[in-house]
């Protein structure tokens, strides 16, 4: 296949950035979509330019490292899938392919196409974990957790924190990743005993990092590799609003 | 030149090398002891090989078969290593691996549950009831989800505390440990650098604990990813530890083999476990001639009793698709050699006609859309191309069973997970890896801390030390004449791939240790081109020397071990002897040589031996062994331990 590219290069934070064009021929389709940026670095480097930035490690769609608008899609055409596992075959010959990096205000971009997404480490360190103790190993064991809400916390249980969630928002919110994160925990007995004072602490984090407001648009879920749902955001409203109910202040202020 | 070289500093309590499942829980548990821990990761933070375990965490709770208790796990994995594990490992391994679990649940950890909201466990190769706790097909990536969470909130209660989210763990990701500096024959610290500047950094502790992993780099087709060059079992030569069972390494029966770009990735073995099924090229479900003789009262002579069994394991046997890793993957092996391979050179493995495509999708996504993506195979309509592929390292640093602590002539230095020996004999079974890094991360971190804390003064790093771990370390750079890093791994990676590998020979051991020789004098002269900012060259040219000695104590090992056995198959001593059951092969570095010792293996307690049939223990204990059993346990002819 033969292709041409629409790369998004920027020097460093405080660059403009721009468009550029790099054609690239003999594309195979069974190449990953990182493999065949890794193909014209590879020509980059050999001719002496600055290859292309890009955020990427386990290339097995389980670390969410990889994050690549494509086409103005958040990991590409294809549903449920990270860009590492989206192949040159999803794409025709002759095509010409946009690559940008997520455009959100919480995600400054650091070169090209990579991003700092440190703003999800902040909203995690808001209350993503259990500190309350909540018994023994022996306790934890003679708990039973309903399947029900347990096959409901798996699928937030998938989310990898790439953030395609972010970049395909029209707000750049991050509450589908919140959300996850969040009744992941709160559907578990062990979330149970600092559940409400984790949505809020989350959900403060998540505004303070610079991550617009959720409108319910609905275009997380779509863009989201892991298809998590977007009922897990009306899950997390419905315990934000409980949780400012009892504290007695008006939700949302 | 060492003096302008710029080194950052840092004290330590605990250093843990590695941010798998076993370097994290030995850091919580550390810093849990009040210790200023440090967790060193070679990559991104979160992307060790414990998160590519799928199949689940092997734990005796007796959720799903009431049956199923310490007693009978601790007895698989004696079996499933061939009866060469260190019995204490085992033994603590089984005891304590479900506590480790139901643990993981109050820091917030999620398992798929049973109809009655208890854990659900699947079964697994070698394990006799339903034991592994699991997360779909994505167990080792909650763990380390939870594990990561687990230091975060501890990190929580640090910044109250001390004002500082680092006071007392932190982690420092893309940081590479080159050396381990002594004070006399203790540890005193590491040394390393940022992959990413290129710039050097030495922790000052008096305790580390190795958890890096393996060594699966070394060979051509592998599930592991770069960082697995074996650093920790180097390190600890180095530093005057010892290895023991290197001879010892898994196969996985089922890695993909194609496409070529994908080769060496993993197909969990819940797809046996799921009803899935092995067929050649003649579509013949070939494993029913390849159950060993000391498998045969477990496993199924039909295909009826075998299909049965899914359903009512308690009145039928299992399938022969369920063996041991090891067996499967030489009869994989043997059907390829005898041309009945698939067009890759593998195996076909057909889950497609065997269970509806709901219930695939439903019970293995992971696999479904790997192979989808990568394969462009559908798996509910089509059978996988499926060959062995290099997993695991059973030999490792040989370690004290109870506390984690390194043998040889170095104190300070601990080792848990794959990077240590003896707990899975000659052979694991799938789903002790993930128990196994709880378990011992937990005792190798508690342990380090009590050292720590035990020590009258702390040693001292010694300036000289430093200096020549700087020189080696900036050598490839400055060195313009020799060949290049990736030149000599692919030499070194087809050694140990075609005279190392699942089958060996004498004649072929004996080559490749003359060709690792070879190898070790030009991986003297290796030069990196370019600078230290982010150089991977540069970074494979170090690891290379690591590389190296891991594969002669690999080489070295196996042929001496005149036996097959487990992860180590000799075609000219295809059988298996008691007599080297018991024995450990132990290897320690004599200046820059590897020596190889023989050792005794520790001897089983009497109400541990007493657990097995006395049919069972012919098959792996001298005559000698025998009467010693007989005399210990005198009706245990009779006596059904089942």
């Amino acid at each position: 296949m033969n292709l041409t590219l629409r790369i998004w290069r920027q020097k460093g934070p405080e660059d403009k950035g721009r468009m550029v064009t790099y054609p690239v021929d003999d594309v195979s389709p069974d190449m990953s979509f990182l493999e065949m940026l890794d193909v014209l670095n590879e020509r980059l480097i050999l001719a002496g330019e600055d290859p292309v930035a890009f955020d990427h490690d386990c290339r097995e769609g389980i670390c969410g490292m990889c994050g690549l608008m494509i086409n103005g899609d958040a990991h590409g055409p294809q549903r449920g899938t990270t860009a590492c596992q989206l192949h040159m075959r999803q794409f025709t010959d002759g095509e010409t392919i946009d690559i940008e990096p997520w455009r959100a205000s919480a995600f400054p971009v650091i070169k090209d196409l990579v991003v700092n997404r440190g703003a999800f480490d902040k909203i995690i360190a808001a209350g993503g974990y259990i500190t309350a103790p909540t018994g023994s190993a022996p306790e934890a064991h003679s708990t039973p957790v309903a399947k029900a809400n347990a096959d409901a916390a798996f699928e937030s249980a998938a989310c990898i924190g790439c953030g395609a969630c972010v970049a395909a928002c029209p707000n750049g919110s991050g509450m589908l990743f919140t959300a996850a994160k969040l009744t992941q925990l709160s559907l578990l007995p062990q979330g149970q005993p600092e559940r409400y004072t984790r949505v809020i602490g989350m959900v403060d984090a998540h505004d303070e990092a610079g991550f617009g407001g959720c409108t319910n648009a609905g275009e997380c879920t779509p863009a989201c590799p892991k298809g998590i749902p977007l009922n897990t955001i009306g899950r997390l409203n419905r315990d934000y609003l409980r949780a400012t109910a009892t504290r007695g202040d008006t939700p949302g202020s | 030149m060492t003096t302008t070289t710029r080194i950052e500093r840092h004290h330590y309590d605990v250093v843990v090398i590695g941010a798998g499942g076993a370097g994290l829980r030995a850091a919580i548990e550390a810093r849990l002891a009040g210790k200023k821990t440090a967790i060193i990761s070679k990559s991104l933070f979160g992307k060790a090989h414990t998160v590519m375990a799928e199949g689940g965490a092997a734990a005796a709770m007796g959720n799903v078969n009431s049956r199923d208790n310490w007693q009978v796990h601790f007895r698989d994995t004696m079996r499933g290593g061939k009866f060469l594990n260190n019995f204490r490992m085992a033994e603590l391994h089984a005891k304590e691996s479900p506590q480790r679990i139901w643990e993981l649940e109050t820091y917030g950890a999620l398992f798929d549950r049973t109809k009655d909201g208890k854990i659900s466990q699947r079964n697994f190769g070698g394990h006799e009831y339903p034991r592994l706790a699991h997360v779909g097909d994505r167990t080792g990536l909650e763990l380390i989800r939870t594990l990561q969470q687990k230091i975060v909130s501890l990190q929580q209660e640090d910044k109250r505390e001390f004002g500082s989210y680092d006071a007392r763990i932190k982690v420092f990701s893309e940081t590479t440990i080159t050396e381990l500096l002594l004070d006399g024959d203790r540890v005193a610290g590491a040394f390393g650098y940022y992959r990413e500047s290129g710039e050097f950094v030495l922790f000052e502790a008096p305790a580390v604990v190795l958890a890096t992993g393996g060594v699966g780099r070394s060979y051509k087709v592998t599930s592991n990813s770069w960082e697995y060059t074996g650093d920790g079992h180097a390190l600890a030569l180095r530093a005057g530890a010892t290895l023991i069972n290197m001879e010892f390494l898994q196969f996985h029966p089922t890695g993909m083999v194609w496409p070529p770009s994908v080769k060496g990735i993993l197909v969990t073995e819940s797809v046996r476990g799921d009803g899935g099924v092995l067929k050649n090229s003649e579509g013949k479900r070939f494993m029913f001639d390849y159950v060993p003789d000391v498998f045969r009262k477990q496993y199924a002579e039909t295909e009826e009793e075998a299909d049965r069994w899914y359903t009512d394991p308690d009145n039928n046997r299992r399938p022969p698709e369920l063996l041991p890793r090891d067996e499967v993957a030489r009869a994989i092996n043997s059907e390829v050699k005898a041309g009945r391979g698939s067009p890759a050179g593998g195996v076909f493995l057909d889950i497609a006609s065997r269970r509806s495509a709901d219930e695939i999708r439903r019970r293995l996504p992971s696999m479904y859309h790997q192979f989808k993506e990568l394969a462009d195979v559908d798996i509910t309509a089509e059978p996988m191309e499926v060959g062995p592929t290099c997993h695991y390292v059973m030999g490792g640093v040989e370690v004290d069973p109870d506390s984690g602590a390194a043998f040889g002539h170095v104190r300070g230095l601990f080792a848990a997970g794959e990077v240590s020996g003896g707990m899975h004999g000659s052979n694991r079974l799938g789903g002790n890896s993930l128990s196994d890094l709880l378990v011992f991360g937990k005792r190798a971190g508690g342990h380090a801390a009590s050292y720590a804390d035990g020590l009258p003064a702390r040693p001292k790093v010694a300036v000289d030390a430093v200096e020549a771990a700087v020189e080696t370390a900036l050598a490839p750079l400055q060195r313009d004449t020799g060949e290049s890093p990736y030149t000599l791994q692919q030499d070194l990676q087809a050694v140990m791939g075609d005279l190392v590998g699942i089958i060996r020979r004498e004649g072929e051991l004996t080559d490749a240790l003359g060709r690792l020789a070879e190898l070790r004098e030009r991986v003297a002269k290796v030069s990196a081109a370019g600078g230290r900012r982010y150089n991977p060259g540069w970074h494979l040219a170090l690891d290379l020397r690591n590389m190296l000695v891991v594969s002669e104590c690999t080489a070295k090992a196996a042929l001496e071990r005149q036996e097959s056995r487990g992860g180590h198959t000799r075609e000219d001593y295809p059988a298996m002897e008691p007599k080297w059951r018991q024995v450990n092969l132990v290897c320690a570095l004599d200046g820059d040589t590897v020596r190889l010792t023989r050792k005794p293996l520790p001897k089983m307690r009497p109400e541990l031996i007493g657990l097995f049939d006395r049919a069972e223990l012919a098959k792996y204990l001298t005559d000698e062994e025998l009467a010693d059993f007989d005399a210990l346990v005198p009706d245990a002819g009779e006596a059904d331990n089942r």
